[in-house]
C-alpha cells in the first residue's frame, strides 16, 4: 500500500509514526514535494541548500511529533515548522532569499486580481514571472509570506493564521496590504496596471 | 513512467532514507509529550502570576489615588494636578505596566494565544488585573502592601511617608507629629514632630474636635504658624493622620469635610466678632482667621 498518497489521513500517519519510527518515512514522502516547493518560494533557491533545510525540517518534525496539537491540521503544523526552519536558515547562513519565487505557470493574475471584479483587464497579459519575482522580493517579508501561502500554496486564512502564528484578522490585512505593495512595485517597475 | 518521474521518486526516497538514517545515527529522540504540556502550563502559570502581581500593583495604585484624593493638598500645592504628579506611585505604575506586558507575552505564547489580536490579549489581561486590583483594594490588601513594601523597597515610599514629607514644613505653617504631654502653662502642650523636633503648641484657638483629635490620635497634622520663639507653634487646626489607617473613601471624605468646616469656622468666628466689636477683634479674637495657610483651607 502506498502510504504517501492521501488514502489515510495525516493524523493516522502521525499515529503510525509515533508507534513505529519507520512509518515516519511516509510523512516525509507525503510532504517532501510540497515543502520543497514552499521553501523554494520562500527563497531557498539552491537545490543542495534546499535538501539540507528539508532534512532539518523533517528531523524537527520527528523530534516534536508528540507535541503535534491535533486541534490544528497537520499540514498547518508542518508548514509552520518549515517556515521557521527556512527563516532560521537565512539567519544562520546570512543570505538573502534568492531563486524564482514564481514560475511562469503560477497564477499571477489570481494573485494580483483576487477579489476585484474585472481586475484581470487591468493587467497587461505580458505580466511575467520575472517581474513578479522581482517585485515579490522587494516587498516586506511579512507580506510576501502571507501572499505565498494564500496564492501559491492555496491555504485558507485560518491555515495561514496557524502557520504564521498570527490572528486570522491580521492575515486578511497582510494579504490586502501585500497585494497593494506588490502592485505598487510592479507599477514602479513600469508595468502597465 | 517518464524519466523525470523516475528521478523524482528516487530523490524522494533518498530524502526519507536520509532522514531516517540521521535519526538513527544522531540518536534523535522525540520530545516527550509531558514537556509540551509543561511548557503550556508554565505559560499559563506565568500569565496568572503576572496578572496577580499586576492586580497587587493596581490595588496599591487605587489606595494611593483614594488617599491622595482626600489629602488637603490646598495647603501644600498650587493645584490638584501638581499634587497628583508628585504623589503618583510611579514605581507601582511601572510594576503594573511591566506585568501587563509580561501577561501579554505569556498569553500570546500559549498554544492558542496567537489567534487573538494584540489588543484583545492586552485588554483581557488588563481587565483581569483591574478586577483583581479592585477586589484586593476592598480587602485592604493595597494598604497592607503599601506599608509592607515601603520598608523593603527604596524606590517605593509608602503614601504616609510621602504625605509626611509634604506636610512637614513648619515655616509654611504645617507640622506632622503627636501630642507628647501637657505643660504648666494653660493652653500650651508639648508636641513632637516626625523629625523629632519638640514644639510648644498653643492650642487656644483649636476647637473641641481638634483638641480631641490631638489627644486621641497617635499621629496628627497641625495647621498653624510658628511663634516668636523658634519652638513655638500656634495651632489653628488638627487633621487626623490617615495614611496609617485603611479608611474607606466615605470615611476619608467625611474627615476631610469636617476639617475644612473647622477651618472655615475660624473665618466665621472672625466675621462674627468683627460685626460685634469692629476691626480690633481681628487681631485679638482670631489670629488663625487671617493666616495664609488657614485661608487656603477655607
Amino acid at each position: 500500500m502506498d502510504l504517501s498518497t492521501p488514502v489515510m489521513s495525516d493524523e493516522e500517519a502521525v499515529a503510525l509514526a509515533l508507534r513505529e519510527k519507520a512509518f515516519f518515512a511516509h510523512i516525509v514522502l507525503r510532504y517532501e514535494d510540497k515543502l520543497s516547493r514552499y521553501i523554494r518560494r520562500l527563497g531557498i533557491g539552491n537545490e543542495d541548500d534546499r535538501k539540507d533545510v528539508l532534512q532539518d525540517i523533517f528531523i524537527k518534525v520527528y523530534k516534536n511529533l508528540q507535541g503535534f496539537d491535533t486541534s490544528l491540521s497537520f499540514s498547518s503544523w508542518i508548514y509552520r515548522i518549515a517556515h521557521n526552519e527556512a527563516i532560521s536558515w537565512y539567519r544562520k547562513a546570512h543570505v538573502r532569499p534568492e531563486g524564482h519565487l514564481v514560475s511562469a505557470g503560477d497564477d499571477i493574475l489570481l494573485l494580483l486580481s483576487s477579489g476585484e471584479a474585472g481586475a484581470e483587464k487591468e493587467f497587461d497579459i505580458s505580466v511575467n514571472a520575472e517581474e513578479v519575482n522581482r517585485a515579490l522580493k522587494e516587498i516586506d517579508a511579512k507580506y510576501k509570506d502571507a501572499l505565498i501561502l494564500r496564492f501559491f500554496e492555496h491555504k485558507e486564512y485560518e491555515e495561514i493564521s496557524d502557520i504564521l502564528k498570527i490572528p486570522p484578522g491580521t492575515v486578511g490585512t497582510l494579504i490586502y496590504r501585500g497585494k497593494e505593495a506588490l502592485k505598487k512595485k510592479l507599477k514602479k517597475n513600469h508595468l502597465r496596471i | 513512467m517518464t524519466k523525470d518521474t523516475t528521478e523524482k521518486n528516487t530523490d524522494t526516497s533518498q530524502l526519507s532514507e536520509a532522514v531516517l538514517q540521521r535519526i538513527e545515527v544522531e540518536h534523535v529522540g522525540q520530545v516527550p509529550k509531558w514537556q509540551f504540556t509543561l511548557a503550556e502550563c508554565s505559560m499559563w502559570l506565568l500569565w496568572v502570576l503576572s496578572v496577580c502581581i499586576g492586580a497587587v500593583a493596581f490595588s496599591v495604585i487605587i489606595f494611593f489615588s483614594i488617599h491622595a484624593h482626600f489629602f488637603p493638598y490646598e495647603a501644600t500645592h498650587k493645584g490638584p494636578i501638581q499634587f497628583f504628579l508628585e504623589v503618583m506611585p510611579y514605581a507601582w505604575v511601572f510594576v503594573f505596566l511591566i506585568m501587563a506586558m509580561l501577561a501579554h507575552y505569556n498569553l500570546r505564547h500559549t498554544k492558542r494565544g496567537y489567534k487573538f489580536a494584540v489588543w484583545q490579549v492586552l485588554l483581557s489581561s488588563l481587565i483581569v488585573s483591574f478586577m483583581g486590583g479592585v477586589v484586593l483594594h476592598h480587602t485592604g490588601f493595597g494598604f497592607k502592601v503599601d506599608h509592607l513594601m515601603a520598608d523593603r523597597l527604596p524606590f517605593s515610599p509608602a503614601f504616609g511617608v510621602l504625605e509626611a514629607r509634604m506636610w512637614q514644613n513648619p515655616a509654611e505653617g504645617r507640622v506632622v507629629g503627636a501630642f507628647s504631654n501637657k505643660t504648666d502653662v494653660a493652653n500650651v502642650v508639648v508636641f513632637t514632630d516626625v523629625e523629632g523636633g519638640l514644639w510648644k503648641l498653643d492650642i487656644q484657638e483649636l476647637n473641641g474636635r481638634d483638641i480631641e483629635t490631638l489627644y486621641t490620635e497617635n499621629k496628627v497634622r497641625v495647621v498653624g504658624f510658628t511663634g516668636t520663639s523658634s519652638k513655638d507653634f500656634y495651632g489653628c487646626g488638627v487633621f487626623p493622620w490617615m495614611a496609617d489607617k485603611n479608611l474607606s473613601s466615605k470615611e476619608l471624605q467625611l474627615k476631610r469635610a469636617e476639617f475644612f468646616e473647622r477651618m472655615r469656622e475660624h473665618h466665621k468666628q472672625m466675621l462674627e466678632s468683627w460685626e460685634k466689636s469692629g476691626d480690633e477683634a481681628v487681631s485679638t479674637l482670631s489670629r488663625c482667621a487671617t493666616h495664609q495657610t488657614v485661608l487656603k483651607l477655607r
